[in-house]
């Protein structure tokens, strides 16, 4: 997740109050945030960014939030936002490649490098949180005294124009950025497969931006610019209409005057955006009381909501409370979402927890409870359990040991290291590297272990099958083939396992000192030896080691 | 050092001397090789001979020395001597010509063998002949050399010595026999060897007997099986102990830590009324997201975070049915009150294959299964998720996820299941803080208070969104929660770094502390 700092005193200053570290670090956390770190040098928390509210982001939105929590501000903000009486046309031909524009104006800004930066991390985080990496919606923003109103949202073809790109030197044609400048290489598969590009110009044929790629040079925002042009653009209206609240509302926030821009679309459809019109609904007060588990009178709920600053009133008629969601929750899908707020308004400290009086059975995994019982033998026999991971290496489960590899092992895709990029076949490496790690301890050393291994299953509903096998290891100067038969032989003789040894030769051990265990209905289930010199030597040991593996998860479901 | 051999013995102590003393009284003529009484005494043979020597010194004791001959098998033993095999090879031609002799032989030098068959008198050499003796004759007919019967002694036992052959069969001259070996290394090791005897003078055997009459009995050290079966016991002492030496440490087979804070929290769960459940740990994204209404451009689905597989890529999904419920739930919430999250869904992005990040995927397949209330459902098994290891991470770990189908199910008593399970576990308290995940409304963050550790987090729960349990046709709230255990594992066994619970030190894993 990414993390957001929030200097204190900004926040502090937009609460309207005079809360300590402590206290905005408690109230944050009553409020869900994931406070990571406070930093006494630039007086900042560090937060874990939510995905689910972006309208948390910025310092903004979170002071918002926290005077509706303290009772400082309750209900849903007041918004003003005037008619710029700026225009912006939609012409034919992007229905397909981005075909959706909302826009707004901000005048009497008064911005510093702080509140740049803060601006710009706002924009990279909706990107990524409500933009999904810009695919569900692209933030353009512009120094206005820099262009001309009215606006044209249009196709162009890729070779058809030039214009410098943000921070560039050169013009460029839209493929060239694509191809040339980083910004184009990281965005460009939101553009693949297009004949025409969506571009944003002003009157005068300026070009403001290459939506979702780059802006352009000239019309980059400085410290001194007092007037923002703002757009986003997207495949669909949810999401870019939700990222221009949110940043209409920090502006606001933030005392600047937000305008209202119109989109005119081909088809003769128009809106007017940012149009902070609440959405209502109706919330079913006794629901919401019996998923917190606590009574809550509908009055009680009414303030309680308004603390999360909704707006509420009382059906009284139908047993409802009538809801206003503020335009800038993007997080607000069902009913639940608002009684998850009246909880945390209420205080998760104050439910008394209780159990639910229902009687059920308990079943345990008959798996698992095979497991359990192979595990007291296993020790009552004087081994010790180990662990190792189900993630390992061709190299570790097969070049090592001498096992010329199948096609049947589970590959990942994206491993993070070489060593980590197969599920397990087998636990006998697993056995053999704990050896080796523990070669200068006393002997005798008797380990075990019980683990999944896998293996690629075409016919399988998932392509693999998994499997729950027992590994089993000895190591002492007379330790032999004979010493782990008799092992496996007690084990069998607990679990009621008929097995037979069938001569078997196969590295990692001595030929005529392995084999194969059958089960009682023939199929084989398993491979005990005496593990070969030249392979003790690849791991270090100066022991003769015997090995074994059983497929117990076989051998449980013979009839 | 063990209890057996007290360390301030090693130097000769009064007790082994007394010991030896009244055990010589016992002995024919007084006198006892040391290996006698180290066998009869069950008295190491450095304490012995070092009381030996201390009593010697006080003139209670004489120590003799006796040299004999041990034999034992040359690298080329061979139950019969190699002119033996050569006289029944020439077979019984009287005579035999030298020069045929390698021929019949099968070897290239016979000098050393002509030598052997006339040293022993069964040929003599005539020019270029050998003709065989009367000697010989009887030889062909079965009569051995004494140094023939010594050899073949050899094949019952590893080592011979004088002493004991002259227990053997009577007229043999054994000492000829010894004679004629001499020198034939390669066949017949020969080695001089010392046995001590122990014998008591007179001043010994005066103070010997009056410290048996004052103690009777002799000191013994072990009690055996033939003191018990003859009643021997009765006559002897027991050697008093140093009861506070330490011994030799042994160590019981036992489950790995981690697998007992495992069945804890089984049995735990077992108590409560819940059934255990599992699913695989390839899964299908359509069970790992999908049906738990993550959006199919989540972030939590990128590749950075969730491992995907190559090999095998993609599976197969359910039913077409609920495939389809669950899409139209993400596309625009279907039935559920939800307005969903307005995206084309794609079922490609469902039968891709990944490495479960969350053991939801089986509490959510259980659901699926059967959704009618009431139910409690858990499952403790592996995740991965895409990090690089350190001390605190681990690209897998274990997870513990449970539900609950009931009418009654509400975050109260969700806090409750919750609290009781971490008391079970060792927790003196827990609290809960709210959270965001894309599965449950409300969702929180569990935490418990684990002794010096205070309070940690163990992990989200909340109530599965209606998004989540109407397309499986599950008609009453779901609670759900996803928990660590290894920081319950961590902090039971003092861990600070995870690796150390997966790549084992045999010494930590035989230290580790059953109880809390």
């Amino acid at each position: 997740m990414p993390v957001v700092s929030i200097p204190a005193p900004l926040l502090n200053r937009l609460i309207g109050s005079q809360l300590t570290v402590d206290e905005l670090n408690q109230v944050l956390t009553e409020l869900g945030c994931d406070v990571e770190g406070w930093d006494a040098q630039t007086l900042t928390f560090r937060i874990n960014l939510l995905p689910a509210r972006p309208d948390m982001f910025d310092v903004c939105g979170l002071a918002r939030c926290i005077k509706g929590y303290l009772g400082i501000e309750t209900g849903i903000p007041k918004f003003n936002f005037t008619d710029s009486g700026v225009r912006l046309t939609v012409k034919n031909g992007l229905e397909d490649v981005r075909p959706y524009i909302c826009a707004a104006v901000v005048r009497n800004l008064r911005l510093n490098e702080e509140l740049l930066k803060l601006l710009m991390d706002l924009q990279e985080n909706l990107h990524w949180g409500l933009g999904r990496d810009r695919r569900r919606a692209s933030i353009g923003i512009y120094d206005l005294s820099k262009v001309e109103p009215e606006f044209f949202y249009q196709p162009v073809a890729p070779s058809d124009i030039r214009f410098v790109p943000l921070g560039g030197e050169k013009p460029l044609t839209p493929k060239e950025l694509l191809t040339l400048h980083p910004k184009g290489q990281a965005y460009q598969h939101l553009l693949q497969g297009f004949s025409v590009y969506p571009l944003l110009t002003d009157r005068a044929g300026r070009v403001l931006s290459l939506p979702p790629i780059i802006n352009s040079e000239n019309t980059k925002v400085t410290p001194a610019t007092k007037e923002l042009f703002i757009d986003v653009t997207g495949p669909e209206e949810w999401a870019i209409k939700k990222t221009l609240f949110i940043l209409a509302a920090a502006f606001s926030d933030l005392g600047a005057l937000v305008q209202t821009v119109k989109i005119e679309f081909p088809q003769g459809k128009s809106w007017i955006t940012p149009d902070m019109k609440p959405e209502d609904f109706d919330l079913d007060s006794a629901e919401a009381t019996s998923v917190i588990g606590t009574p809550i009178t509908n009055g009680e709920m009414v303030r309680l909501l308004r603390r999360m600053r909704y707006d509420a009133t009382v059906d009284e008629k139908h047993a409802k409370i009538r809801v206003s969601v503020p335009a800038y929750r993007a997080d607000i899908m069902h009913p639940w979402d608002v009684v998850e707020d009246v909880a945390i308004a209420y205080g998760l400290h104050r439910l008394q927890p209780r159990l639910l009086p229902t009687a059920t059975t308990s079943q345990p995994s008959p798996i698992e409870e095979l497991a359990q019982l192979c595990r007291r033998t296993m020790t009552g026999l004087g081994f010790i359990e180990i662990m190792s991971l189900n993630l390992s290496s061709p190299e570790a489960q097969f070049d090592r040991l001498g096992i010329a590899e199948d096609q049947r092992t589970v590959y990942l895709k994206n491993p993070v290291s070489i060593e980590q990029r197969i599920l397990r076949r087998h636990l006998l490496a697993g056995i053999l590297e704990t050896f080796s790690l523990n070669s200068t301890l006393a002997l005798p050393q008797n380990i075990f272990e019980i683990g999944d291994v896998f293996q690629v299953d075409p016919g399988a509903e998932t392509g693999a099958f998994q499997e729950r096998c027992l590994a089993l290891g000895m190591a002492d100067a007379k330790i032999g083939f004979a010493e782990i038969k008799s092992v496996l032989e007690a084990l069998a003789r607990e679990m009621d396992w008929q097995f037979t040894f069938i001569p078997h030769q196969q590295m990692p051990f001595l030929p005529g000192r392995c084999a194969l265990v059958q089960a009682q209905n023939k199929r084989t289930c398993g491979i005990l030896g005496e593990v070969h010199p030249q392979i003790l030597e690849r791991y270090g040991l100066t022991v003769p080691v015997a090995l074994a593996e059983i497929e117990i998860e076989t051998l449980f479901r013979i009839p | 050092m063990t209890n057996d051999q007290p360390e301030n013995l090693a130097f000769g102590d009064q007790e082994t001397g007394r010991v030896v003393l009244a055990a010589l009284l016992f002995e024919p003529d007084n006198c006892a090789t040391v290996a006698e009484l180290v066998r009869k005494l069950g008295i190491d043979q450095s304490l012995i001979m070092a009381a030996a020597v201390q009593l010697k010194a006080a003139g209670l004791l004489a120590i003799e020395e006796e040299v004999f001959d041990e034999l034992t098998r040359g690298r080329e033993w061979k139950r019969r001597l190699p002119e033996r095999v050569a006289l029944e090879k020439i077979g019984p031609a009287r005579t035999v010509e030298i020069a045929h002799l390698p021929e019949i032989l099968q070897m290239n030098d016979v000098r050393s063998i002509v030598k052997w068959l006339t040293k022993k008198g069964w040929f003599i050499r005539e020019r270029d002949r050998l003709v065989r003796t009367e000697k010989g004759e009887r030889a062909l007919g079965g009569e051995m050399e004494p140094d023939e019967v010594i050899v073949d002694l050899l094949a019952e036992q590893e080592s011979l010595s004088l002493l004991q052959l002259s227990s053997k069969p009577a007229g043999v001259d054994w000492a000829k026999g010894v004679a004629l070996l001499r020198g034939r290394e390669e066949l017949v090791r020969i080695k001089k060897r010392v046995v001590r005897k122990l014998r008591l003078t007179e001043k010994g055997r005066e103070i010997a007997e009056k410290a048996g009459a004052e103690e009777s009995a002799p000191e013994v050290t072990q009690l055996t099986p033939e003191m018990i079966a003859t009643g021997k016991w009765r006559e002897v002492k027991f050697r008093m102990y140093d009861v506070t030496l330490p011994v030799k440490p042994r160590y019981p087979g036992k489950e790995h830590p981690l697998q007992r804070v495992i069945a804890e929290a089984r049995r735990a769960f077992l108590e409560m009324g819940f059934e255990e459940t599992s699913s695989p740990v390839v899964e299908t994204a359509f069970w790992d997201f999908d049906a738990l209404f993550q959006p199919q451009d989540h972030p939590a689905r990128e590749m950075q975070d969730t491992f995907y597989l190559s090999v095998p890529e993609s599976g197969r999904l359910p039913d077409e049915e609920l495939v389809r419920r669950v899409a139209l739930t993400h596309e625009n919430g279907a039935d559920t009150g939800s307005i969903g999250w307005r995206y084309r869904w794609d079922k490609n992005k469902a039968v891709q294959l990944l490495l479960r990040t969350h053991t939801t995927a089986a509490t959510i397949r259980a659901l699926a299964q059967n959704p009618m209330p009431p139910r409690k459902v858990f499952c403790i098994g592996k995740v991965f998720r895409r990090e690089s290891m350190d001390a605190t991470h681990l690209p897998e770990f274990i997870q513990i996820d449970g539900i609950i189908i009931d009418e009654n199910a509400s975050l109260a008593t969700l806090f409750g299941t919750l609290t009781e399970f971490y008391r079970k576990m060792g927790a003196r308290e827990v609290r809960f803080r709210p959270s965001y995940f894309p599965y449950t409304e409300p969702s929180v963050e569990v935490f418990a208070h684990l002794g010096r550790l205070g309070w940690v987090e163990m992990g989200g729960a909340g109530v599965f969104r209606q998004e989540v349990t109407k397309p499986l046709g599950c008609p009453t709230r779901v609670l759900a929660w996803g928990l660590g255990l290894e920081r319950l594992a961590m902090m039971r066994f003092d861990v600070t770094d995870i690796r150390n619970l997966y790549w084992a030190d045999i010494n930590w894993l035989r230290e580790a502390k059953l109880c809390r």
